[in-house]
């Protein structure tokens, strides 16, 4: 059987979207414009985990991914007629979300937000070697640990617009098509990011480790 | 001298992502094939990917106290906002109230 290139370099997770059995999207949106505000808890039930994932993983703090998911859900729901039925809601509302959280993080002048409240890091930070490790398998623990560590910390220093589209695409597995429809950008500048995203995550794993 | 793999260094990634067309993936693997330097280099790129994504999934599924209550709180804070309403004639397949509430409008 013949397969697409994008099979052939890399699998894609199904998308999470409402079961077959569920009303859609759309019809929810209609039905919470049509005057029943019940119908949108369902969308914000439906999206709510996946959103704050995505905002974690662009923010790095869990407060403020939390807080910005909340405010991604009440813009959503102020600017609902704004809405086209006709494309889907998921990425008009990640969209909504990376705006807010892009522009959390430039307000803030910073595109490096410690991870030290979310991620204990170990006195000297490099690979420790040592006789009070009691087995292999604790000294595999830690070093996955300190792997995990490093690599957040990498991520966490690449530029927030290049690691927008470096999560869309490895966390959740968009093509460059649809980051580029929800970022709103040409999808040669995703293409670009991307390229950048991946070099600067390689030199900053260099650098921490 | 020109590096003979300069030119695949890029499309690299987008064969990685599965973004070149059946011909250019062909010829992508041909040049794959013979090429030690550069099947080493798609190796990395592939194994930082699968790390990365395993741990920013791990990291972004963790748990937080209190966080389960955060959804209850967005469905409480939302619900506490006057309900929207069409602004203009709806078109297509969307009908319902033609003109929306007075309300505060936020950019998007």
């Amino acid at each position: 059987m013949d397969t697409s290139p994008r099979d052939r370099a890399n699998g894609k997770a199904p998308e999470a979207t409402a079961p077959a059995s569920d009303p859609s999207d759309a019809e929810m949106v209609r039905r919470t414009l049509g005057g029943d505000p019940g119908a949108f808890e369902v969308l914000v039930r439906r999206y709510h985990r996946d959103l704050l994932r995505l905002l974690r993983g662009i923010t790095h703090n869990f407060e403020e991914s939390e807080d910005l998911t909340q405010d991604a859900f009440l813009r959503a729901y102020r600017n609902l007629d704004r809405y086209d039925p006709q494309r889907p809601f998921r990425p008009w509302l990640w969209t909504i979300g990376i705006r807010l959280a892009l522009h959390a993080l430039a307000r803030k002048g910073r595109k490096n937000v410690s991870l030290d409240q979310d991620v204990p890091r170990l006195e000297g930070g490099g690979r420790q070697e040592g006789p009070w490790f009691a087995d292999d398998r604790s000294r595999q623990e830690l070093d996955a640990k300190l792997l995990h560590d490093d690599l957040m910390r990498a991520l966490e220093s690449v530029d927030a617009p290049y690691r927008t589209v470096l999560i869309l695409r490895v966390l959740e597995e968009r093509s460059y098509e649809e980051i580029s429809e929800i970022l709103g950008i040409p999808k040669g500048t995703v293409m670009s990011r991307l390229f950048r995203a991946r070099q600067q995550l390689k030199e900053k794993m260099r650098e921490v480790q | 001298m020109t590096d003979p793999c300069s030119a695949y260094r890029k499309r690299l990634h987008l064969y990685l992502d599965g973004e070149v067309a059946s011909l250019e993936a062909q010829e992508i693997e041909t040049h794959l094939a013979a090429c030690h330097q550069c099947q080493t280099s798609l190796e990395e790129m592939r194994s930082m990917d699968r790390q990365l994504r395993a741990e920013l999934r791990d990291f972004v599924d963790g748990d937080r106290p209190g966080g389960p209550d955060r959804l209850a709180q967005t469905i409480e804070r939302v619900m506490r906002e006057p309900p929207p309403r069409w602004r203009n004639a709806p078109t297509d397949s969307f009908s319902g109230r033609s003109r929306r509430r007075g309300g505060q409008q936020d950019r998007i």
